[in-house]
């Protein structure tokens, strides 16, 4: 493997890591979606909120992060879908906006709409955000309708996009695929499941813990079915695969074949399916100590099954318009330039990790309670 | 608390003023070496001069009234020679203008647009010419092609250097489109570093004033840090027009004009994300600043 390829797969491991560290954070979330669910009363939804409003930077640093390294890396990728399928990432912006102002301002004395409003926000976000972006990701696997042609720079005007879109839904032509959408919902479903967990671990208030258990009882269950009949059909599914001159074909059973052939991916993704398995049985009882599984399996899983989408000369943007504009890490990668800079500036990431690590440590030294609530201190 | 506070922040906006004007001077000298249109742009300069001077404040002429050997200001005060040292640290240096960018000076080394859009437009050529061989399967003339982007050979190393370093100017239709807008640029980068000197005046008469004490008593300059509050968003926000107005019509410098560059998409998809981001950030901006104006009136908490 020479330089270039050596760190196009770097990148694409990077990439797969901060998804997968997104999908696990995206707790926050689903606990937002299950706010009025969870919490009946306004005490119990503010501590939920200020359990959440502990974590919801990190998620959305990270989702910042996932689309910043993703443009800086395949740069190709980014204009072809954030240029194409417009109306798809605007959403799933817009419920991030509208997130981000929600944990400040619904308390808040003066704040216009009301705690309501604010709250409802979060539940927007809650349960958008994570549809929206699921069923985004299923395309990876199963396609989208686009060109890709970089001589299009011969021509003027508009005719010199290099990308360009071939459905006037421009990216919301997704959701007629089956498979996008069963993703996205599995994705919602875990989400869910994840929050019941996370929220099990960190207020301590019987209550609450045994409301999150009974409802992690049918949201793990039916993430369960839906994620099994999506992989499934992942793995029956043809893919589209690049020779070694960068010609790209359709191959029967192609994501299976990727995992035959690296094993250690398939071993992550065992090892990651059986975690949150195991998390949903320690959850049932209302351990606290669920969501560490939990969330260690969704990132392996999640990493697993984002390797097989890019490595192994898989294309990891199949053009349904036309088969050989797929986007694979080969074809669509930064300069060797910039891919060896970054790598250099990516040797950072593990202190980030650690700092994160630390600063998630100390926010949870001890579950939140109600009378903390009443203290003085920050408050959502 | 407040006279504390004011203490900590006054050094640190002190210092950080001081380095932002380091580092806007620093960014000026970067500009004046390859992006000499944009410098020329926002200084009004027209004709080149050696030994240029740089304009503290001036009131331009409409470009509609104005004739071509009329002055391009009503008035304005100069500092003589500091645009060319703060350009290249020598007082001496010539600083070209808009209008020597356009039509060329041969002895200076500097090409017309002219001449920069014809060889931009061989460039262009040459693409179109490999995508009209790839379509009818010519191999011959594709490989031809080929040779002309290959650094290594010495008939590529002269196409890169000759023609396609001016690539984007094959996109170009007018050599005026070379010219970003300068009324805009001009004022807002007097805006801008008008605010900046004031920032680094104020902040240094205030952290004198709190270290003796005497903040207090001084009403007035108490009210004048409150206004100035807003100007720092203006000052930042004008930056942002010099950088941006500043730059066109490239989105990669000599390389993309925005036009290229720019996602084909329904240009009423944009309106309505435009329109929709408007509508939701203008409500949460009354939000905010309710929620703000509020905690101003409730004032510190005695803990």
């Amino acid at each position: 493997m020479d330089t270039l390829s050596l760190l196009q797969h770097y990148w694409w491991f990077l990439i797969a890591l901060l998804g997968a560290l997104l999908v696990f954070l995206m707790f926050v979330q689903g606990g937002q979606a299950l706010l009025y669910r969870l919490g009946h009363s306004e005490e119990e939804r503010n501590l939920i909120v200020n359990s959440l409003g502990r974590k919801w930077e990190l998620t959305f640093t990270t989702l910042v992060t996932f689309g910043g390294a993703f443009f800086a890396s395949f740069p190709l990728f980014y204009s072809t879908s954030f240029g194409g399928a417009v109306y798809v990432w605007m959403a799933i912006l817009f419920c991030f906006v509208l997130q981000a102002v929600a944990y400040e301002y619904r308390r808040k004395p003066s704040n216009v709409f009301g705690e309501r409003t604010f709250d409802v926000f979060l539940m927007i976000n809650g349960i958008l955000g994570p549809l929206l972006i699921g069923t985004a990701v299923g395309t990876l696997f199963t396609g989208a309708e686009f060109t890709v042609d970089r001589l299009n720079l011969a021509g003027q005007g508009g005719a010199a996009v290099i990308s360009q879109w071939s459905s006037p839904w421009h990216g919301l032509e997704a959701v007629a695929n089956w498979r996008n959408v069963l993703l996205g919902v599995s994705v919602t479903l875990l989400t869910l499941t994840l929050a019941c967990q996370y929220l099990i671990n960190d207020v301590d208030d019987e209550t609450l813990r045994l409301r999150a258990r009974n409802l992690m009882r049918r949201t793990a269950p039916a993430f369960v079915l839906l994620f099994v009949v999506w992989l499934v059909a992942l793995l029956m599914s043809d893919g589209a695969t690049a020779d070694a001159a960068g010609h790209i074909s359709m191959e029967p059973h192609k994501y299976l074949h990727n995992l035959l052939e690296m094993s250690y991916v398939t071993a992550g993704l065992l090892v990651g399916v059986v975690a949150v398995l195991w998390s949903i049985r320690l959850g049932w009882s209302g351990r606290r100590s669920a969501i560490w599984f939990g969330g260690a399996g969704t990132v392996l899983t999640v990493l697993a099954l984002l390797l097989t989408a890019g490595w192994n000369q898989t294309a990891y943007y199949p053009s349904l318009s036309d088969l050989q504009s797929s986007l694979t890490i080969a074809n669509s990668s930064s300069s060797l330039f910039t891919l060896r800079v970054m790598a250099w500036v990516s040797l950072f990431i593990p202190f980030v990790v650690a700092y994160i690590w630390y600063v998630w440590r100390a926010l949870n030294r001890r579950p939140l309670t109600r009378k903390e609530l009443h203290e003085g201190g920050h408050q959502y | 608390m407040a006279s504390k506070s004011i203490a900590l922040a006054s050094v640190f906006g002190l210092l950080f003023a001081l380095l932002t004007a380091y580092t806007g001077d620093r960014s000026g000298a970067i500009a004046a070496q390859t992006q000499p249109m944009k410098l020329a742009a926002m200084e009004a300069l027209y004709d080149g001069e050696q030994g240029a001077p740089l304009t503290v404040i001036g009131v331009l002429r409409p470009e509609s009234e104005r004739r071509t050997n009329d002055d391009a200001f009503h008035f304005k005060i100069d500092i003589p020679k500091l645009l060319s040292v703060m350009s290249f640290r020598d007082a001496e240096a010539y600083i070209p203008g808009i209008n020597d960018l356009l039509e060329g000076d041969a002895q200076r080394g500097i090409l017309s647009a002219e001449e920069k859009m014809l060889r931009g437009r061989v460039a262009v050529g040459e693409l179109a010419r490999y995508r009209k061989a790839r379509n009818a399967g010519d191999t011959v003339t594709m490989a031809e092609v080929s040779r002309l982007f290959d650094r290594s050979t010495p008939e590529g190393e002269a196409f890169l250097r000759n023609y396609f370093a001016y690539f984007g100017y094959g996109y170009i239709d007018r050599p005026e489109q070379l010219v970003p807008n300068v009324p805009l640029l001009f004022y807002s980068f007097r805006v801008m570093v008008g605010a900046g000197c004031f920032f680094i005046l104020l902040l240094a008469v205030v952290w004198w004033l709190n270290r003796r004490d005497r903040l207090a008593s001084k009403r007035w300059l108490l009210w004048v840090a409150v206004w100035t509050i807003p100007l720092a968003y203006i000052a930042s926000q004008a930056g942002w027009a010099v950088a941006e107005v500043g730059r066109q019509p490239w989105a990669i410098h000599e390389m993309m004009p925005v036009s290229i560059a720019a996602s084909k998409i329904p240009s009423g998809s944009v309106t309505t994300t435009f329109i929709l981001f408007l509508v939701l950030f203008t409500a949460l901006l009354i939000a905010e600043l309710s929620i703000l104006f509020r905690q101003i009136k409730l004032g510190p908490k005695n803990d």
